[in-house]
């Protein structure tokens, strides 16, 4: 007979043998990946002049995004209150998938005609990666967002 | 595609939230699929179908086919 499974909020972790709250290893292994990239950021002198400073800004700023990335890794998402058996059959799934494969289309249309007329741009016109990089992934997170929110209204 | 998802659910006096909940399927696709904006995929119709205790050309009518 199969164990009946405890379902919670937030959802657990396989731990050992047994299970914890995922939030459990999520939120201190996500500080620790922080507080990893702030030191990444003292040591190759990022952090600037005031290196307790910049390592705390690096911590704070690192350490949601490495939260949320632990927590997407080691839940089970069988143990998440709400959380449907199949979510590959569920309509859901469907607006994902149409969302991700149109915001790709956006993105391949928009880098192509952004290399277009960087051919045109003057040699000397250097844009900074660091920059462009996060402002196309803001523009794919935009892109799927609406779609994704649009497919929703329609039912 | 039309289907008698609802007329067979409402039958068995089950809810949207019932119904999602057998077949593991968010309510949200219940919904979707009773208004005909969603056409589940083939597991999911069979699942459908064996619930209901009716055959899947029963369940679901081709659009244009009553």
């Amino acid at each position: 007979m199969a164990r009946q499974q405890t379902r919670t909020r937030w959802g657990q972790a396989k731990f050992g043998s047994g299970r914890i709250p995922a939030v459990l290893i999520a939120m201190p292994g996500g500080l620790l990946l922080g507080a990893a990239g702030g030191w990444l950021a003292v040591g190759t002198g990022l952090a600037g002049s005031s290196p307790l400073l910049g390592f705390a800004v690096f911590t704070a700023c690192l350490a949601m995004p490495a939260m949320a990335l632990m927590y997407v890794l080691v839940v089970d998402r069988s143990t998440v209150e709400g959380a449907v058996d199949r979510p590959e059959e569920s309509v859901e799934g469907k607006w994902y998938d149409k969302a991700a494969s149109g915001s790709f289309t956006d993105l391949v249309l928009g880098l192509g005609v952004l290399a277009a007329v960087a051919a045109f741009v003057p040699a000397d016109l250097a844009a900074d990666l660091k920059l462009v990089l996060p402002a196309i992934l803001a523009v794919c997170f935009a892109s799927f967002g609406i779609r994704y929110l649009l497919l929703r209204l329609r039912g | 595609m039309e289907n008698r998802v609802n007329e067979c659910r409402t039958r068995l006096g089950w809810s949207q939230q019932r119904l999602a909940d057998q077949l593991g399927v968010s309510r949200q696709t219940i919904i979707s699929i009773e208004r005909g904006r969603f056409d589940p995929s083939l597991p999911l119709a069979f699942r459908l179908a064996r619930i209901f205790e009716t055959t899947l050309e029963e369940l679901f009518l081709p659009d244009g086919n009553p």
